[in-house]
């Protein structure tokens, strides 16, 4: 009696605990909630609630999408993308390479929406959408040094000499940056300097509230796209690990088949760039993905 | 309200853009997970 109860009972809780369906886990559904509602909030905040400035009426409204879209892409995005850079320069595992180009997809999604966030400010602000100013320059770079990144990772097949070239284009990238900060105190321009001194700023108690949860939101909502982003690319590299397996392993069947007596000669060829990618010198991307622990660990 | 189109503009094309990628990034990992053996399929 109990031998026949027991498969059915615990039937139900192996088929709950099989593998994801999606890049989404309890820990992203969470996340994404908490950032839905601080989206809500700070919509409200800085649409209705907060006030609107002296000098510029309710334009200052963009202020609160404009910076902290360009904070959380250029120091958060970019800053990730150096790390990632970094990492793999130095450990050459694929976690680093994967974390990087998330890093520099969404910094490149966040620079683009700064640069036309910025000129929807700058139009009833300054009277021009656009001015040749160091600062607008220099981000206008970084955004173009970014599609250069993603451009590349999409033009070299080799998973090594991509994952080394994008490391390089990264840190090139990320040299921008600190330009980008100090540019409004080197060059006269017009763009205006460091909106918010910590030690004197100009901003009323409810601008800044609103300003630094707008700033909060964004980071918040960074961070889940990040990871779903990782689990994505990581996802993509399985899928590139497994379509090459299943091509040698048809290889290998089909010399079997012909009587033939090694496939090994064969499965490199058939498996072109991937396969002696795989083998050679950029085994360590195309096949670290295999040591689970360090993705998931570093996804989540 | 002062400057609304420009504001509507900002907000607008901003939401259009997150929604999109958030849309085709959620897409696409439930589609790829399919092809993905289930054993190398474990989010934390």
């Amino acid at each position: 009696m109990t031998t026949t109860v027991q498969p059915a009972a615990t039937a139900p809780r192996a088929t709950r605990s099989a593998a994801p369906t999606s890049t989404g886990s309890r820990f992203t559904r969470v996340l994404g909630v908490v950032a839905l509602a601080m989206l809500c909030l700070q919509l409200a905040l800085a649409l209705v609630i907060s006030p609107p400035d002296v000098l510029q009426g309710d334009a200052v409204r963009l202020f609160y999408l404009h910076v902290p879209m360009a904070i959380t892409g250029g120091y958060l995005g970019v800053g990730l993308l150096a790390i990632g850079s970094i990492g793999y320069l130095w450990k050459r595992t694929a976690f680093w390479d994967l974390l990087a180009a998330s890093a520099a997809e969404l910094a490149l999604l966040f620079t683009g929406l700064t640069l036309v966030t910025g000129s929807l400010w700058g139009r009833p602000v300054w009277g021009t959408y656009w001015e040749w100013d160091p600062r607008l320059t220099l981000t206008a770079v970084l955004f173009l040094l970014l599609i250069g990144y993603r451009a590349m990772r999409s033009a070299t097949l080799d998973p090594h000499l991509r994952a080394r070239r994008s490391a390089v284009i990264g840190l090139l990238a990320a040299a921008d940056v600190p330009l980008i900060r100090l540019s409004v105190d080197w060059w006269r321009g017009l763009h205006q300097t460091a909106t918010i001194n910590p030690l004197d700023t100009a901003l009323d108690g409810l601008m800044l509230f609103t300003f630094f949860f707008s700033m909060v939101t964004f980071a918040v909502i960074f961070v889940w796209l990040l990871v779903h982003r990782f689990r994505l690319a990581w996802l993509d590299e399985q899928v590139a690990a497994h379509s090459l397996e299943d091509a040698i392993a048809e290889r290998r069947a089909e010399a079997e088949a012909a009587g033939s007596p090694g496939p090994t000669g064969s499965a490199g060829a058939t498996g072109s760039a991937g396969a002696s990618a795989a083998s050679g010198p950029g085994s360590a991307v195309a096949t670290a993905p295999a040591a689970g622990t360090t993705h998931d660990g570093g996804a989540s | 309200m002062t400057n609304a189109g420009y504001i509507a503009a900002g907000y607008g094309i901003t939401a259009v853009a997150l929604i999109s990628y958030v849309w085709r990034v959620l897409a696409r990992g439930r589609r790829i997970t399919a092809h993905v053996p289930e054993e190398r399929r474990r989010w934390m």
